[in-house]
């Protein structure tokens, strides 16, 4: 760096008053002699001076930003986790076919199975297969969601298939996924709606982890929850709240007297661990 | 609520506490954008759409640097990617054919906001500091019109405190002398001096 760079520098540093007092001893020598670099400061002074002179912003500026802010959160609430693709209800049926027929299997087989290899499955012979189809469709679901105090609806009981599918224990304790997806599925009298899926959990709420996460549908003022709003979209609201079991039993025995009806959450878009420090209360009014 | 409280806030989608940063940001942002543009109105809309990226991206802010640091990172950007898109719109043409006198006649009175802002001062600087390096022009801006100090400088524009000195010296001159060549607005022009730096 020349010695004309230098003080360049020094006079530029000097109006951020970032100079040491050794740089500063030494400039100040230099502009006693110097008008060229004296005059530079001067300008230097100016200009910043101009440049950091108040804009008064806009009237309607803050809220401007907000509003845009305010759409933008709107957009960010996305659908739910994209639900494990179904197969078109005729190629499960036809899939079902198959696998009674396999097990079926003796005398049946090789009439049936010239006709499936063919791909020419007959109305007839498709509408006969359907229902015991279903009914292992449904019993399969009903597995997934075992404990949740559903009931399985019963297809025709005297098809031997229904049997099989119902009566086998081990049936019983598969869990296959996209069982909660199966609307066939009848809910116990006084079993909260589990439309969980209906919910869409904002894009922002997804990377986080509770302890526990529970939907409160219905209407009525809502009680005072505490906790922390995480965001409202509609009539839906977000609370984290507290890890603790009395603060949960509190919160949702008064959003209960409330008149509203609480359920487990168990739409996607949440990680549940049980250690996590908080819980999330959704409220979702009618 | 400090600033690490409502950014830990902010990242879980809590809008109310982004505002509080907003607000805490909104008018530094604003004059970086009137400086660099020159118009009220356009500083308006790179404002709001500082705000909207930072708020899209919030999650993606590590706190490596200061809010701020990082905001200012994001407007120094569309500052420049406006100039950038604003220069190479094709300029105004005036209006020459038979038919002007039935044009209608477009309201140019200003606001209140743009007489005071759109001044011939504002103007001057905003084009003056078209006229520098991009690198300039963003160290400027980073400094005499966002305030930021020489390490927040550094970690907005990733190099060492050295540089951002030696680098806003010489951006600073180069501001001079475009100033000085477009007019008379520096002290130095009335007394006719001024050349590039000292003599020493």
């Amino acid at each position: 760096m020349s010695d004309e760079e230098y003080f360049e520098q020094l006079c530029s540093n000097s109006i951020d008053g970032t100079l040491t007092d050794a740089e500063r001893q030494k400039l100040e020598a230099h502009l006693a002699e110097c008008t060229s670099c004296a005059t530079l400061r001067q300008d230097l002074m100016w200009m910043q001076s101009a440049f950091s002179a108040e804009a008064e912003p806009p009237e309607g500026l803050h809220e401007g930003i907000m509003q845009r802010l305010e759409q933008e959160s709107r957009l960010r609430v996305v659908q739910p986790e994209k639900p494990v693709r179904r197969m078109p209800a005729i190629t499960m049926v036809v899939a079902a076919a198959v696998v009674v027929l396999a097990v079926l299997g003796g005398g049946l087989m090789p009439k049936f199975f010239s006709t499936v290899g063919t791909g020419a499955v007959s109305a007839s012979t498709a509408e006969a297969i359907a229902p015991a189809a279903t009914d292992m469709s449904r019993a399969a679901a009903g597995d997934g969601v075992q404990g949740a105090g559903r009931s399985i609806e019963q297809g025709d009981a005297s098809s031997p298939n229904a049997d099989v599918a119902s009566g086998a224990p081990e049936a019983q304790q598969r869990s296959e996924s996209g069982a909660q997806e199966d609307m066939a599925i009848e809910l116990e009298p006084g079993t909260a709606q589990r439309n969980a899926s209906m919910i869409e959990m904002p894009e922002s709420m997804r990377a986080m982890t509770v302890a526990h996460c529970y939907l409160a549908q219905g209407g009525g003022e809502l009680p005072d929850i505490g906790g922390e709003l995480l965001g409202t979209d509609g009539d839906t609201s977000w609370f984290l709240l507290e890890n603790s079991l009395s603060a949960i039993q509190d919160t949702l025995g008064a959003i209960e007297q409330a008149g509203y009806t609480v359920s487990v959450y168990d739409g996607a878009g949440i990680t549940i661990d049980s250690k996590a420090t908080s819980w999330m209360l959704i409220v979702s009014a009618d | 609520m400090d600033e690490k409280h409502m950014l830990a806030r902010a990242r879980r989608g809590d809008l109310a506490a982004f505002e509080q940063l907003v607000r805490q940001n909104e008018k530094r942002v604003y004059a970086v954008a009137l400086r660099s543009s020159g118009s009220p109105e356009d500083a308006a809309d790179i404002t709001q759409e500082v705000f909207l990226r930072a708020w899209r991206s919030i999650e993606d802010f590590r706190g490596d640097s200061g809010f701020s640091t990082w905001l200012f990172r994001i407007a120094m950007n569309l500052c420049v990617d406006f100039a950038r898109h604003k220069r190479a719109q094709p300029q105004f043409q005036p209006l020459t054919g038979e038919d002007d006198a039935e044009r209608p006649i477009p309201d140019l009175a200003p606001t209140p906001e743009e007489r005071l802002e759109n001044n011939e001062l504002g103007r001057e600087l905003a084009e003056a500091l078209g006229e520098v390096s991009e690198e300039h022009r963003r160290i400027v801006l980073l400094r005499d019109v966002s305030g930021l100090s020489y390490t927040e400088i550094a970690e907005a524009l990733e190099i060492s405190e050295g540089t951002v000195k030696s680098r806003l010296s010489r951006a600073r001159i180069a501001l001079r002398t475009v100033l000085q060549k477009r007019g008379n607005l520096l002290p130095s022009a009335s007394s006719n001096e001024g050349k590039g730096g000292g003599s020493a």
